[in-house]
């Protein structure tokens, strides 16, 4: 197994109150010490999991957890210094950090152009859209902040990427929400449900029990992202947008005769590692490194400062029981979907703040950005 | 963009390597199980679909066309910023 994905989790504050987060501790400025970075850089390398799976594999490091420049630039800097320390076998490494760029200032522009970090920015469109969850504590917009800072971006020639957040709100603007990536640069953005995680208890996708209502939602989804695929086909294509492009890609697979099982990355060990702000480990889903409400290293596998390597990790118990419960929730999906050659099983975090549960199978995550954009892809080529 | 799918596009590269589930299963890095075989309806309607652009991959030689299926599933959610990142 080869990792491809490593978070590190610096801080858990964050300058936002962001009404859909689920990161727990978000006013707690307690920094990733220097101990906890360099376990967590040394176990990475004393692990198979660094093992490239090619010769030109590559490592994708992503700070993410509160907001990640809430910690200070020399936290970066001597991260990146350990790693450099620790990759005798000159691995290739990616840097990146997922930020709500409010924070973005020309220290870190020089810094990102330096370390070539990759940004992703989160933010949800126009100001409208991005006012209604993305404010700070003192329940005040962050919109002119978050665009200083990705103007700052462009200014610098950093490549735009985006995450946005859809909420049930959303669903009455794709246009507006086309527009403002399109208007503004963006070279790529996915589009992630509020999915129920951790602190964030209920989706706006799921506030009704009432099945017309609840099809209802789903139906709204579907017209959303029928606009938004409307758009972006008359556009050229000009900007990536994963949902289409990931899934055009696996259509394109299975037509093309690829019979091969598919592992969904959140349900594959170790294939992307956390590092909590205090050395927890976690692995699959990278959002059950929050845990659960007054436990938050419920679903650690270990601690960088009590192992030597990562492959530690593979003989814990909370480990085992993980992937036991995991394993049944895709054999349940393979029966019961026939979506499941498009999926593998689902992501696991959903399935446990969803059904309490790995051992479960549909979430709405599935019944969304799995059937109905896959129903979605089918019939716009049909 | 290009109309085709390059296999570059897929995230892999020119050199195999095992990355089929059932090498990550026997390593026990993924809970394999006995599956049936790809059959269902959803599948038969993606395999019948009409040419397009949208869904041809391109590939310069048999050996890159055999990297990207091996490939491109084990690196599918793994391309650009995912998921992962929820919010």
């Amino acid at each position: 197994m080869t990792t491809k994905l490593l978070i590190l989790q610096p801080t858990s504050l964050c300058n936002l109150n962001c009404s859909y987060c689920y990161v727990p501790e978000r006013r707690d400025p307690q920094l990733m010490t220097d101990e906890v970075l360099e376990s967590a850089v040394r176990c990475y390398f004393n692990s198979s999991f660094s093992e490239p799976q090619y010769p030109n594999s590559i490592l994708r490091v992503l700070w993410h957890a509160g907001e990640p420049l809430a910690a200070p630039l020399h936290h970066y800097i001597r991260a990146i210094e350990l790693f450099n320390k620790y990759n005798t076998q000159q691995r290739n490494i990616l840097y990146a950090i997922q930020t709500n760029a409010t924070l973005i200032n020309q220290n870190w522009c020089d810094f990102f152009l330096t370390s070539k970090m990759e940004i992703c920015v989160s933010i949800d469109g126009p100001q409208f859209i991005n006012d209604r969850h993305r404010r700070n504590w003192n329940d005040k917009s962050a919109f002119n902040k978050a665009m200083r800072g990705i103007e700052l971006l462009k200014k610098n020639n950093m490549p735009l990427q985006a995450i946005a957040v859809l909420t049930e709100y959303s669903l009455d603007y794709p246009d507006e929400i086309y527009q403002f990536f399109t208007a503004h640069g963006f070279e790529s953005v996915g589009f992630n449900i509020d999915e129920t995680e951790g602190d964030y208890t209920l989706s706006t996708f799921q506030k009704t029990d009432n099945p017309k209502q609840q099809q209802n939602i789903i139906t709204r989804y579907e017209q959303f992202m029928q606009r938004l695929y409307d758009l972006w086909i008359a556009d050229g294509r000009k900007i990536a947008i994963r949902e289409f492009d990931t899934t055009l890609k696996l259509l394109a697979l299975r037509k093309a005769g690829f019979n091969d099982l598919f592992a969904h990355d959140g349900a594959l060990a170790f294939a992307s590692i956390t590092i909590s702000r205090d050395g927890h480990i976690t692995t699959f889903s990278p959002e059950i490194a929050s845990g659960i409400a007054n436990k938050l290293d419920y679903f650690s596998i270990g601690n960088v400062k009590d192992i030597s390597s990562f492959d530690d990790c593979i003989q814990n118990s909370n480990f085992k029981q993980q992937l036991q419960q995991i394993a049944e929730g895709i054999k349940h999906c393979a029966k019961t979907c026939e979506y499941f050659d498009f999926c593998g099983g689902g992501c696991p975090s959903n399935k446990y703040y969803e059904h309490g549960s790995f051992a479960s199978t549909e979430t709405i995550n599935c019944r969304l950005t799995v059937k109905s954009m896959t129903d979605l892809l089918i019939k716009n080529l049909s | 963009m290009a109309d085709k799918l390059a296999a570059n596009d897929l995230g892999q590269t020119n050199t195999p390597g095992d990355t089929s589930i059932s090498h990550y299963a026997s390593k026990g890095f993924y809970p394999f199980f006995d599956m049936p075989a790809l059959n269902n309806s959803k599948l038969a309607q993606v395999r019948n679909l009409p040419d397009n652009p949208l869904i041809e991959l391109s590939f310069s030689n048999d050996e890159e066309r055999q990297c990207a299926f091996r490939d491109s599933f084990a690196n599918h959610f793994n391309n650009s910023f995912s998921k992962m990142y929820s919010r």
